[in-house]
């Protein structure tokens, strides 16, 4: 017969939480190398004449674009009036879209009567309430905003209402069971449990509030990249135009980092996760 | 015979006649429990043994307020059930952690949600977690602990609200062999040692288990109460002196006879 004795537990190797290694330097390495070979290829394009000059003009071209819009002092006005109607477009969609989206996962009723609606708005092409928003707002930043909010919202809401939906009964029952009340279900089980969907959500949110606010900028504005592009294009000076969008996705890339950082030290208790 | 007492005036918990009809939507009623009766007096260890599937633990979800009988009545300490009482603690077989809090502060999540004091609700976890010999795993996470420790950190989290009722629903089935008799020996300890015994409803599919830990088994079969048996023997017990009893294997071979 078996004697009832302690058993001796190690912890499971495997579900320890794996920290960085050697492996993330030789990523770093291979990441660092793909600007080097997309530009050798870009300029290989431009040797062969593959396009049109004007259109596709030479790495060196944009590069000296660049330094000229940072010279005239153009550059960064328009970048931060971006960027900050961007992460403040962001912000909002995410305070206002994760607790609603949350509430629709806890309330399937609400769900049930909204849902349709919600999914309808959804696939309204937002972009064409700019014009609206204009009118609305004026053509300062706050109609940026509105239209980069119209957009992210969404992904907030979904997000979250997705995150709600995955959480485990056994944790729910476990809740109920231990006395919670709405409030507590929504602080303790749901909003934590929706966190890694709410992470996703800014990810992608981000990329939506920036397109939302650009393409509000290419249709009316003072400010902002989107305006400098529209400009620019207007004389088809290409190698401005790509100079912004490089530059705008460098900017775009640095807050996905920092992002991924912040969300490394939220979610350490996750056994492992792809980044 | 006197007047009988309202229903659950001295037991821990009253079942009279309760009938649990699953399948709305139209579809034909499956009766789960079909007029089962029973009653728990306070401080027993009550194993219920019967096929997967007989209603085991719908009658604990009952006890719970998880469910609401069909007919019949139900009382724990007098009171009908509600989900969240106080006074009843629930251990299921899946440990149900929170990935997201450590082991301390999953055995911390019932008092918080009694609105405890935090240093208060620090220790009283701290304290729990070494009663089941888990004091060295306070700052761990869920996934960083063995099955085993896992359902330990669930039994302190269990533990920590001091239900005078534990539901445990087949607690330490999903557990090998060996760590299974290691945490319910760790359990049987800290049972056997309170003054005041909790009451406990214990649902089971092993009857050696069933009669190593209970006061009384009671099988269930067909949805009600097929048999209810005394365990004679003195506490603390383990699996090796349960065994060797001269009449184990009669009560063991009754017990699955009702079962069969």
């Amino acid at each position: 017969m078996v004697s009832v004795a302690h058993e001796v537990e190690a912890v499971d190797e495997t579900a320890v939480r794996r920290r960085g290694g050697r492996g993330r330097l030789g990523v770093w390495v291979w990441r660092l190398a793909v600007p080097p070979v997309a530009l050798g290829i870009w300029q290989l394009a431009y040797q062969l004449r593959l396009s049109n000059r004007a259109l596709l003009p030479s790495p060196r071209t944009v590069w000296d674009a660049t330094a000229s819009l940072q010279d005239s002092g153009v550059l960064w006005p328009n970048l931060a009036s971006t960027l900050g109607a961007a992460l403040v477009a962001l912000a909002l969609s995410a305070l206002v879209g994760t607790p609603f989206g949350v509430l629709l996962g806890m309330l399937p009723r609400a769900w049930e009567v909204l849902g349709p609606y919600l999914n309808a708005l959804n696939s309204m092409p937002r972009i064409a309430l700019a014009p609206v928003f204009v009118v609305l707002l004026g053509v300062g930043q706050s109609s940026k905003v509105a239209v980069g909010f119209s957009v992210a919202v969404f992904i907030f809401m979904m997000n979250a209402r997705a995150g709600v939906l995955g959480a485990d009964d056994e944790h729910r029952r476990v809740c109920l069971t231990l006395g919670a009340s709405k409030a507590q279900m929504f602080w303790k089980l749901y909003v934590p449990g929706a966190l890694p969907a709410i992470f996703a959500a800014l990810r992608l949110g981000m990329v939506y509030a920036l397109l939302g606010v650009v393409s509000s900028e290419i249709l009316a504005s003072q400010s902002g990249v989107g305006q400098l592009i529209v400009s620019y294009s207007a004389t088809l000076s290409m190698a401005y135009v790509y100079a912004l969008l490089i530059i705008l996705a460098a900017f775009a890339s640095a807050l996905t980092l920092v992002l991924g950082a912040v969300e490394a030290s939220l979610l350490g208790w996750q056994p492992s996760r792809p980044r | 015979m006197d007047a009988k007492p309202a229903p659950g005036c001295e037991h821990a918990v009253a079942l009279r006649s309760v009938t649990v009809d699953f399948g709305a939507n139209g579809r034909v009623p499956r009766s789960v429990l079909t007029g089962l009766s029973l009653d728990v007096e306070p401080g027993q260890l009550v194993a219920l043994v019967g096929a997967s599937g007989c209603g085991k633990t719908t009658l604990l979800n009952l006890v719970a307020g998880l469910v609401r009988p069909s007919t019949g009545e139900v009382a724990v300490f007098g009171q009908p059930p509600r989900v969240g009482r106080q006074d009843v603690g629930y251990l299921f077989a899946r440990d149900g952690l929170l990935p997201w809090r450590t082991a301390r502060q999953n055995v911390e999540l019932g008092l918080e949600m009694r609105g405890q004091a935090r240093h208060a609700r620090r220790d009283t976890a701290a304290s729990l977690l070494d009663r089941v010999d888990l004091s060295s795993a306070l700052d761990l996470y869920p996934a960083e602990l063995s099955q085993g420790m896992r359902q330990r950190v669930a039994l302190a989290r269990t533990l920590a609200t001091d239900p005078a009722l534990l539901l445990m629903d087949e607690p330490f089935a999903a557990l090998d062999a060996q760590t299974r008799a290691s945490v319910r020996s760790v359990f049987l300890d800290i049972w056997d040692d309170e003054l005041d015994r909790k009451t406990v409803l214990f649902v089971t599919h092993d009857l050696a288990e069933a009669l190593l830990v209970a006061d009384r088994v009671v099988s269930i079969a067909g949805g009600r109460v097929r048999s209810d048996v005394p365990v004679p023997w003195s506490r603390p017990r383990d699996e090796r002196s349960v065994v060797g009893q001269r009449d184990f294997p009669a009560l063991y071979d009754t017990l699955h006879a009702d079962l069969g």
